[in-house]
């Protein structure tokens, strides 16, 4: 699942954590596939959770683009748990830069695109490149926005980072927060207990 | 904040290596050339290496290289004279990579002192 937290309207007292924490309850929708049983529309407390920061980085030239996995895929940058007890919670923020990210999960599927025929994220269209695209600014570095759940054996999720026009080269930096979240199932949630968790949606119904 | 004072006996001085998950923002750069024996040119450059690419119009691979030195900030400075440039005229200067200084001619008399945070 990706989720993109929108700036805070209001702030409240005390703070209300932006991620899972110990005893929170997830409930993965029955649209996960079936090569994911371990999860696919069950339901679990977080048992205990680990936060591991992580930064990647690539100096890119201008006009160019390079695709990032983050799966554990070879080539990839082994981003996705190993454990099926385990969820990966991942937050992203980018330094400041002349450069912009589009989603792709799995790899040539994009995440973000408008229904009109043709309105698809292009880095080679001088139009499309901005379709689907986040920006720096959109998750900073130090207030990240854009969150991934990871489970082992997901498909490979794809960042397209791409080098606008304008420079001679970028140094894209990706400032990762990979909160491992350690799973226990619960077979027969409470009413309240199922209230008080968290939906997770398989990225296919982030797309229709 | 880091800073460093060299002088210019050789043509190419390193001040910073490459901080792979930022960038390098100089906040001050002094050029001391009261003891240079004529008037110096001194080059802030950027020594950085890409990562494999794709070129977004071609579909090219790119694979990942060292790159040319860049100058980002060119410096002249006459003989006998100084030359001091703070933190508001360098603020949108970034350095990718390594950072540099070169002179169009060796003198033990110049001297260069940077100071620089990370971005």
């Amino acid at each position: 699942m990706i989720e993109f937290l929108p700036t805070p309207e209001a702030t409240v007292s005390p703070g209300v954590p932006k991620l899972l924490q110990k005893g929170f309850f997830v409930r993965f929708t029955q649209e996960w596939p079936d090569t994911l049983p371990q999860v696919k529309g069950k339901f679990f407390r977080v048992a205990r959770v680990n936060e591991v920061p992580y930064d990647l980085y690539y100096t890119l030239p201008s006009g160019n683009y390079r695709d990032v996995d983050l799966s554990n895929q070879v080539g990839g940058e082994n981003i996705y748990p190993e454990n099926t007890r385990t969820l990966y919670e991942v937050a992203l923020g980018f330094k400041p830069g002349n450069y912009q990210v589009q989603l792709y999960i799995p790899a040539g599927e994009f995440v973000n695109r408008l229904e009109q025929a043709g309105m698809v994220p292009n880095v080679a269209s001088a139009t499309l490149k901005y379709l689907g695209a986040f920006k720096p600014e959109d998750s900073p570095y130090e207030d990240k926005r854009i969150l991934f759940y990871f489970v082992k054996d997901l498909e490979p999720t794809i960042l397209r980072t791409f080098v606008d026009n304008g420079t001679d080269f970028e140094k894209c930096v990706f400032g990762l927060t990979v909160n491992k979240c350690y799973l226990e199932q619960i077979k027969e949630p409470t009413q309240e207990q199922l209230n008080r968790s968290k939906e997770l949606l398989y990225y296919t119904q982030l797309r229709w | 904040m880091p800073s460093l004072a060299q002088d210019m006996t050789v043509a190419t001085r390193i001040f910073a290596a490459e901080r792979q998950n930022a960038k390098i923002v100089p906040t001050q750069i002094i050029v001391d050339n009261e003891l240079g024996g004529a008037q110096r040119r001194i080059s802030i450059q950027d020594v950085l290496t890409t990562s494999g690419s794709i070129v977004a119009a071609t579909g090219a691979v790119v694979a990942g290289a060292l790159q040319p030195a860049i100058n980002r900030l060119i410096i002249t400075v006459d003989n006998g004279g100084w030359a001091t440039i703070a933190a508001e005229a360098l603020e949108k200067l970034e350095i990718l990579g390594r950072l540099q200084a070169i002179i169009d001619v060796a003198d033990a008399g110049t001297v260069v002192t940077i100071s620089w945070g990370f971005k």
